[in-house]
């Protein structure tokens, strides 16, 4: 059993951030059609009731976390995550397990709005619920980065199974160091979270490990949604 | 074109569903698609001239919009909301026989894959153009794009997926269908994909937009 941290932050506590959500909707500051932003806003008060955010870590303890070509291994075992992952990690003495999540009602209410002949709204909560999982998962991170400077360690940036090239797949894997029912996320066969808004991965610490930018300049895949340089 | 026909046709560009909409804010309180598309059958024109000369041209107009970023996702889903209302009206007709619909198609998100917006925007899209859209959802594994290819079997059939991880699925459902049907029409759609992707797994054509995809299906009718 590895140590694990379990947290209900309140959802007044998250850091949403508008602009974003505007801008995966296609428009930049202050071009969103007149209309559409009370729809926006009309959702966003309604995700506050829906929204029930839980996230938790486990730490693996020093010297038992490695990063190299391309491999991470955790306890004995390896997560194929490409280079792109691995070597910000390189530096780690251990590592942090996390996961996040809005909740089990957000999925239906996602899914029912989109059925139910409101597809406008069913894709502005969809957008709504990956930022508000990402500001979850940003809201755990600063938590893991307090833990990592009481035990005078740093922090690595974080990252999730099915992007950089690491195998959503391998999220089967990561699920193993998490106690039963954390956070009430599932794992699907097909390696996808239940609930869907659900964000996973890994945070390296060490003395000698540095947060960096997320490396999209570095990424071979062109046309990732979550490019943060387009 | 008649008035009501292009009045009809602004709707569906603006997106105006019907008269109790609130959107888009301008147009409060006017006739929307769903009461324009009623007005014209009412005063008489035929179902497939409100389809093409009215419904099809707001559709085209938004969906050139988004070609060229001056529209985006949301602009394309009111307006795509805006015409299922109307072709409400004129579902009587299909099913009749009085109209033909254009085809089958058949769309799933892949196996692995839940992420089905993109997959939904582009039913609506087809549906609006006089496609009979047979949707599978999300997380779809070959075995059931060939179980309702029995079904239909001169449907076409289009993959969506999101993650760079899922879309290798594709490749082994696209093969999973030519194996059995190799004249069924493949297509793929999806951000991490390209048409060298879709070429290199022996798809039939990769479509960055639910507009263009569309027309282009048009075209093989």
């Amino acid at each position: 059993m590895y140590q694990s941290f379990h947290f209900k932050p309140k959802f007044d506590e998250l850091e949403i951030c508008m602009d974003n959500v505007i801008g995966a909707m296609g428009y930049s500051e202050g071009d969103l059609p007149e209309g559409f932003n009370q729809i926006v806003d009309e959702q966003f008060k309604f995700a506050k009731k829906v929204v029930t955010p839980q996230c938790g870590f486990v730490v693996i303890p020093n010297n038992s976390s490695s990063a190299s070509n391309g491999i991470v291994t955790i306890d004995g075992i390896e997560f194929k995550t490409e280079r792109i992952v691995a070597s910000p990690l390189k530096n780690m003495s251990g590592s942090i397990l996390f996961l996040g999540t809005v909740g089990p009602e957000f999925d239906r209410w996602s899914k029912e709005t989109f059925d139910g002949g409101d597809p406008l709204a069913g894709y502005i909560i969809d957008i709504l619920g990956s930022e508000i999982a990402e500001s979850i998962a940003d809201w755990l991170a600063n938590r893991i980065n307090d833990y990592a400077s009481e035990n005078g360690m740093k922090c690595s940036n974080r990252y999730s199974p099915g992007y950089c090239g690491w195998s959503v797949a391998e999220q089967q894997k990561l699920f193993k160091f998490f106690p039963e029912k954390f956070c009430e996320v599932s794992l699907m066969e097909s390696s996808l979270m239940k609930p869907h808004k659900s964000v996973s991965g890994i945070i390296g610490i060490g003395t000698d490990i540095k947060w960096s930018e997320y490396p999209c300049d570095f990424c071979r895949i062109e046309h990732c949604y979550k490019n943060r340089n387009n | 074109m008649s008035q009501t026909l292009e009045n009809l046709a602004s709707a569906i560009e603006r997106g105006k569903v019907d008269k109790v909409s609130p959107y888009p804010p301008d147009l409060k309180g006017e006739l929307g698609a769903d009461e324009l598309t009623k007005q014209a059958l009412d005063e008489g024109i035929a179902p497939n001239l409100i389809l093409n000369e009215s419904l099809m041209v707001g559709m085209g107009k938004i969906g050139d919009k988004f070609e060229i970023g001056k529209a985006f996702i949301p602009d394309m889903l009111i307006s795509a909301k805006a015409m299922n209302a109307a072709m409400e009206h004129l579902k009587p007709y299909f099913d009749s026989g009085d109209m033909e619909l254009k085809g089958d198609f058949i769309i799933g998100t892949v196996a692995g894959d839940l992420h089905d917006i993109g997959k939904n925007i582009v039913r609506m899209v087809l549906t609006g153009s006089g496609w009979n859209v047979i949707d599978l959802g999300s997380d779809v594994k070959a075995d059931k794009f060939l179980d309702t290819l029995k079904d239909y079997p001169e449907a076409m059939v289009g993959m969506s997926a999101l993650l760079t991880t899922t879309m290798m699925q594709m490749e082994e459902t696209t093969k999973a269908i030519k194996e059995v049907s190799p004249n069924t029409k493949v297509f793929v759609g999806g951000a991490p994909l390209s048409e060298d992707f879709s070429n290199k797994i022996g798809a039939d054509g990769y479509f960055p937009d639910p507009n263009k995809f569309s027309k282009f299906l048009g075209s093989l009718v």
